[in-house]
Formats: structure tokens, sequence, C-alpha cells
């Protein structure tokens, strides 16, 4: 065995897949402890703002009834996991750290959703595949595959409301900013 | 069993007495018909506790997204602790069991599932929270007499794409029922009492709970107790 110091430690495999934080945030224990069951949860957001490569969430209560478009009011609360290691890297309610610069405007009415829901599961899907093509290249400072990113941006766009999209830019700025850029460099 | 497992609780609701030993559980079984036409067995006192469940939003509070609570009310109710969603939702801002926002109480109310685990355990019925749980794991609590809150997607759960959101658990029920295969014994669906549309003992066939529920997280709130057929419907009287 080779023993290693802080200037020799090994390379890190690989990060966390997209597909997987998304999946395993339904059982991880922040979900059962902190936060309701009847907020509304966002898609995982890669990001590197905090403490290195991680997926952000935000979170907020939302108003339902059966058969209309949920309202959902601003996030109260968002949480990141290290892509790395898988734990959880920081929790805050928005009151006492916000994510963005400016206040998060709230609630907003979502659209109906527009099509049946194996369809918005299928959709579902194709993102975490765009997203685990992406994320290595995005964690690894490296430049996004322009086709890759063309998909993912459309993918994330039709399927997140555009009355929402500035929460999620906010939370995440570096990864659509550096999503983005793959226009710039085609 | 000693009431006194279930002390503690500082409120004007006594303990029930409720078994924690399988000896003591009462769990009907019958067999039945289910929505398709399927032979089935049907553990559970579905009907009986149909009764227990409401359109949520029924307090003083003006709180509304309170289905974790009124699930809460609904077992409280089959282990019979006689309290309505006010004292429930009473209980959960006094102590700290559930989203209070002064200034929306339309968006207040909401609970996790370790509020709603220890808001019952406050009532006097001992619970916890489980999660990654498979079908046969719910099923079993159910068989085995224990009051069980389950999250699940409302949009699945509805067949309701507006509800669907990002795919995750955003809605609260109770789970009633099993139905298995009176000759295989796979399991054919649950009965869930859902306060988001006011149903109770609605089927939901087990690819629909498996999708919503296990899909989801398998996340689910169990008693530690189990049911000894003794609940009860009346109120708290304010």
């Amino acid at each position: 065995m080779t023993p290693t110091n802080g200037s020799a430690l090994p390379p890190t495999a690989s990060y966390l897949a997209y597909s997987r934080a998304r999946g395993a945030m339904g059982s991880h224990p922040l979900r059962a402890a902190e936060i309701p069951v009847e907020h509304a949860i966002s898609l995982p957001v890669p990001t590197k703002r905090f403490a290195g490569p991680g997926y952000a969430w935000f979170a907020g209560p939302a108003r339902r009834a059966p058969h209309q478009p949920p309202t959902l009011s601003a996030p109260d609360r968002w949480w990141v996991v290290d892509a790395r290691r898988g734990r959880l890297a920081a929790y805050n309610l928005v009151a006492a750290v916000p994510f963005g610069e400016a206040p998060l405007t709230g609630p907003v009415s979502l659209p109906p959703a527009g099509r049946d829901v194996p369809a918005l599961a299928a959709d579902l899907a194709l993102l975490d595949q765009l997203m685990d093509r992406t994320v290595e290249r995005f964690f690894g400072n490296e430049a996004p595959d322009p086709v890759v990113a063309e998909d993912l941006r459309a993918v994330f766009a039709g399927y997140v409301s555009p009355a929402v999209l500035d929460w999620y830019s906010a939370l995440a700025p570096d990864f659509f900013d550096w999503l983005t850029s793959a226009e710039v460099t085609r | 069993m000693s009431s006194d497992l279930f002390g503690g609780f500082p409120g004007d609701v006594g303990g029930p007495d409720v078994g924690a030993g399988a000896s003591q559980v009462d769990v009907p079984t019958h067999l039945d018909v289910l929505p398709d036409g399927s032979a089935t067995v049907i553990a559970g006192d579905v009907g009986g506790y149909a009764d227990f469940n409401h359109q949520q939003g029924d307090n003083p509070y003006g709180f509304q997204q309170d289905c974790g609570l009124v699930s809460c009310q609904d077992v409280l109710n089959q282990f019979g602790v006689p309290v309505n969603e006010a004292d429930v939702v009473g209980h959960a801002i006094s102590n700290g069991q559930c989203e209070v926002d002064p200034d929306s109480p339309g968006d207040s109310g909401g609970s996790s599932p370790q509020e709603q685990a220890r808001l019952l355990t406050d009532f006097g019925v001992p619970a916890h929270v489980e999660t990654g749980e498979s079908l046969e794991d719910l099923a079993g609590h159910v068989e085995s007499g224990r009051g069980t809150i389950v999250g699940v997607n409302a949009g699945v759960l509805w067949n309701d794409a507006d509800a669907y959101e990002n795919g995750e658990a955003n809605h609260a029920v109770t789970v009633t029922g099993v139905a298995r295969d009176p000759l295989t014994g796979q399991i054919q669906g649950f009965y869930i009492n859902d306060s988001g549309n006011g149903e109770s003992g609605k089927f939901v066939p087990a690819a629909a709970m498996q999708q919503a529920w296990q899909g989801t997280g398998g996340t689910c709130v169990v008693t530690d107790v189990v049911h000894t057929g003794q609940a009860m419907t009346s109120e708290v009287s304010a």
C-alpha cells in the first residue's frame, strides 16, 4: 500500500450520478426529518458554489387540489449533497441563508402540465440521462458537449415551468452559465 | 397492556389501550372482489376506518397543507384517540410539529414524517419512520395491525399530471387495507384514506402504489403498536 499525504491524494474516481442523486433524495434522512411531505421539491441541479461539486435542491410550500395546477410559494429552504461522497453538505432555511442575491418572488401559479403522467415520467428519465452525460464535464471543469448541452437545455426548459426558472438560476448560476457557454463556443 | 407506556403527553387526551404484541392484534380479513372483478382477500378494517377520513383544511387556523396532520388524526382515531383535525393541528402548532407561516395560513400545516411520528407518539400512539421500504414491507405493517401513513406522489395517485410536479412524494395518505390474490398471495393493491380529495377506502393497484410510494422513497410512518379492535369515532369537544 502506498502511503499518501495531502499533496498526493488519489483522484476521485467519479461523481455521484445525477439520476442516483435525484432518486436517492426520496429516502434521504433529511427528507424524512426536515422537509414537509407537502412541500414542492425542485429537481436537483449541479453546482460548484458550495464547497465543491454538489447537487442542490430547493423546496417550498405548494397549494394543490386535484386536477388543478399547483401554486408554488417562493422556496423557503435549500440544501446541497456533496457529489463526491453523497453526504449532505448544507441545509438552510432561506430566511436564514438566502441562496440568491435578490429576494425570490412568489407565489407563482404553474400552467397546466399539458401531458399525462407517463409522458412526464418519460421526460424526467430523459433529463436524467442527459444530466448523467453532462455532470462529469461540469464537475471536471471541462467544456460542455455542445450537442448534449443543447438537448439538455431543451429538455430542462420543456419540463420546468418558466415561472420557476429564476429560482433554479439563482440556486446554481454557475451550472446554467456553463451550460449556456456551449452555445457560444459551437 | 399498561397505559404507562404512553405516558408523557401533556395534553388532555389519555393514551389508549393499544397492543404492541402480535397476540393482541385484531386485523379483520375477508373475501371480496376488486374493481376489475378479480377475487381478493382483504386484510384491514377498510370500511370501518373510512369513517376517520375527511377533506383536509377543516381547522380554525386556515391551514390547508396539512395532509400529514390529517393522516395522523386518522391513525389516532383508528386507535381510539378521540381527536379532530383542529386538535391535531393545534397540538402541532404548539409543539413545533408543522410549518407555520403567519402571513400565509393557507400555505401552513405541512409536516415531515418524523414530525408526524412525534405527534402520534405525543397522543399515546408511539410511531417511527421507515424509508426505502417495499410493497411487502408495507403490506406487513397493515397485516400486523399497525397504523400506517405513506408519502406518495399525488400525480400518480390521482392520475393527475398537474400534481406530478417532479415525481417526488408530495402528499400523505393512510393505508387501511391490503388486497392479496387468494390463490397466490400476491399483493394486488392497497386501500387508502386520502384527505386530499376526501376519498375513503379507495383501492390503489399495486403498480400504482409502487410508482407513487415505493418509487418516491418508500417512506412511511408506522405505529409501534397494533390495533386491538376498539377504534371509536367520537371527537374531542372544543
